[in-house]
């Protein structure tokens, strides 16, 4: 954390700030006239390591502390939330440096949309002291970085990600917040602005229609690390149904989780069918099929696909473009192929062709009717090629 | 994705060749990929469903192979070889939806979702014992993955028709010549 910040409450902003931050901004300003006269400087500890934080606390700051303040000026502030404020006595012991860390200045978010989100978790701090106040607290546990904490798997919160302590940030850090509460003087106002709070990030967090979760408690509602995950895992799986919601076409405009769930479950209905349909159209088509066209294609093809391939489906592809192509034309050459391809099948399914060569019926291996095999004058080529054609 | 969908045509194009041919039955070997679904005889006698039944399943084998390592790929191809291969993937807790839904949800909502939850679950292969955002993830590969076999079973399809067409064609055509020569 950088001791020195840009001085001027307002000033030192980009332009970009809404009314709400510059307001808490301003508030900063009267808190730190306010600690002029009050002189209140609690013993100062050093500044929290991530720079992360230093934005959060900013923002949850301000009302916090200056209620703090204004309710108990003298109060030396429990070491969890000293912190925060210490960061803010910083900033108040040095009024020139005041305001955003600078840290978060020059990164600070231009993007409109994540400016007024962070504008309005500014005013939920005002709120919000409980959670503000452990805010800071979460600036001991300053080494691991929310960001794995954070919700959004998903790509869309990444451009928006990169600042610290922006929005994804936040929740989490409120989620860890939670879980190392200390319980503040105004407990009850806490819990009151909480619950106002909570209500409007729950509208909020519908409204948006983002990728990513804000996790914030609820009123009553247990901060524990259990519930904590619990509401993580949701997150995960919301984030995973907007996938789904991208697969399915039609599906975004859908909202509401059920009528969701019933398109996608309709797709993949279809698509099942739509397999089968197609399987009985090809078993019509098919009584006996003439793949005298199709060998230049398959071989170029098998040939591509096969160097690309792992060993099973090397196999697989190599027994399969042995058969197909073994139809008409081309016999010779077939053969060679073919006998070239056995031996490298041979390599990959060792084990299947003792088995196999046991029982194999010699009268099964020259079928006059076959398309598929081209007489070998080999036997043996003939049994491999047979055998392969049973074996898969 | 060139791969996947010429695994699926070449097993594909496979099966429908075997469907001309008498082949002796073979035994399931579970342990390896053996495509044994083939092992059922199929001449140009075997009725019309027969033989798309077994289209069908070398149709889904072509499906599971084109997906290997994803765990619905794995369940449908035990489903097809009538194994027992639960072992192989770690398998996952089941799971409740209660997750899924915000607690803002009253207990009919997640009735609801429940119940479709449920619904995907059987839909999807091996979706049964799948928690919740799992299942979700198997769901979008899945349909990823059917989405191309659609397409390429289309193009086969396509591709054989002509090929028929042509042959009837010249058959015809030499039918005429010979006729002609006589």
């Amino acid at each position: 954390m950088e001791p020195t910040r840009s001085s001027g409450a307002g000033s030192g902003n980009s332009g970009t700030y809404t009314p709400e931050i510059a307001e808490s901004l301003r508030f900063e300003e009267e808190i730190q006239s306010l600690m002029r006269e009050n002189t209140v400087h609690p013993s100062l500890e050093p500044p929290p390591a991530t720079g992360g934080s230093s934005f959060t606390a900013l923002l949850g700051l301000p009302a916090n502390q200056a209620v703090e303040l204004l309710h108990d000026p003298d109060s030396g502030d429990s070491p969890a939330a000293s912190g925060g404020c210490e960061m803010w006595r910083f900033r108040l012991r040095d009024p020139k440096v005041m305001t955003l860390p600078s840290g978060c200045s020059p990164t600070f978010p231009s993007n409109a949309s994540l400016v007024e989100r962070a504008a309005r978790f500014s005013i939920f701090a005002a709120e919000d002291s409980p959670e503000a106040a452990s805010v800071p607290s979460h600036t001991h546990s300053s080494d691991h970085s929310p960001k794995p904490k954070a919700e959004p798997p998903d790509s869309d919160s990444q451009p928006i990600c990169p600042i610290p302590g922006e929005r994804p940030q936040r929740p989490a850090k409120r989620k860890e917040a939670e879980k190392g509460i200390k319980v503040k003087g105004p407990a009850k106002k806490g819990r009151s602005a909480e619950e106002g709070s909570a209500k409007v990030a729950e509208d909020n967090t519908g409204g948006d229609k983002l990728p990513y979760v804000h996790v914030r408690a609820r009123r009553g509602q247990a901060t524990d690390s259990h519930s904590l995950a619990e509401r993580a895992r949701r997150g995960k799986i919301n984030a995973r149904m907007k996938l789904l919601q991208e697969l399915v076409p039609g599906c975004s405009k859908i909202s509401g989780t059920a009528l969701v769930l019933d398109e996608i479950i309709n797709h993949v209905q279809s698509l099942q069918r739509q397999v089968e349909l197609l399987s009985m159209r090809l078993a019509a088509v098919n009584p006996r099929i003439d793949f005298s066209g199709v060998d230049s294609f398959l071989s170029a093809e098998c040939g591509r696909v096969a160097v690309g391939n792992g060993r099973g489906g090397v196999g697989m592809e190599q027994s399969a473009w042995m058969e197909a192509p073994a139809v008409n034309g081309g016999r010779r050459q077939q053969q060679q192929l073919q006998q070239q391809q056995i031996w490298h099948v041979d390599s990959v399914h060792p084990h299947q062709m003792p088995s196999v060569w046991e029982r194999d019926d010699p009268s099964h291996l020259f079928n006059p009717g076959s398309s598929l095999l081209g007489y070998e004058p080999a036997n043996s080529a003939s049994l491999h090629i047979n055998q392969l054609k049973t074996e898969l | 994705m060139l791969d996947p969908t010429a695994l699926s045509l070449f097993l594909f194009s496979f099966h429908t060749q075997t469907n001309t041919n008498p082949t002796p039955p073979m035994e399931n070997q579970g342990n390896d990929k053996t495509l044994s679904f083939v092992k059922t005889s199929a001449t140009t006698n075997a009725s019309f469903l027969e033989r798309g039944r077994r289209i069908k399943m070398a149709a889904e084998m072509g499906l599971a192979e084109s997906s290997r390592g994803r765990h619905w790929s794995r369940a449908l191809e035990d489903r097809l070889l009538r194994r027992k291969g639960d072992s192989a993937c770690g398998c996952q807790k089941e799971d409740l939806v209660q997750d899924l839904v915000g607690e803002e949800a009253g207990d009919d909502e997640v009735m609801e979702i429940a119940r479709r939850v449920r619904a995907l679950q059987k839909i999807v292969p091996g979706g049964e014992d799948l928690a919740t955002d799992r299942l979700f993830e198997e769901t979008a590969d899945y349909i990823g993955a059917l989405q191309r076999q659609v397409n390429v079973m289309r193009a086969l399809t396509s591709l054989l028709d002509r090929l028929e067409k042509e042959r009837r064609f010249f058959l015809s055509v030499k039918k005429e010549k010979r006729l002609m020569g006589e």
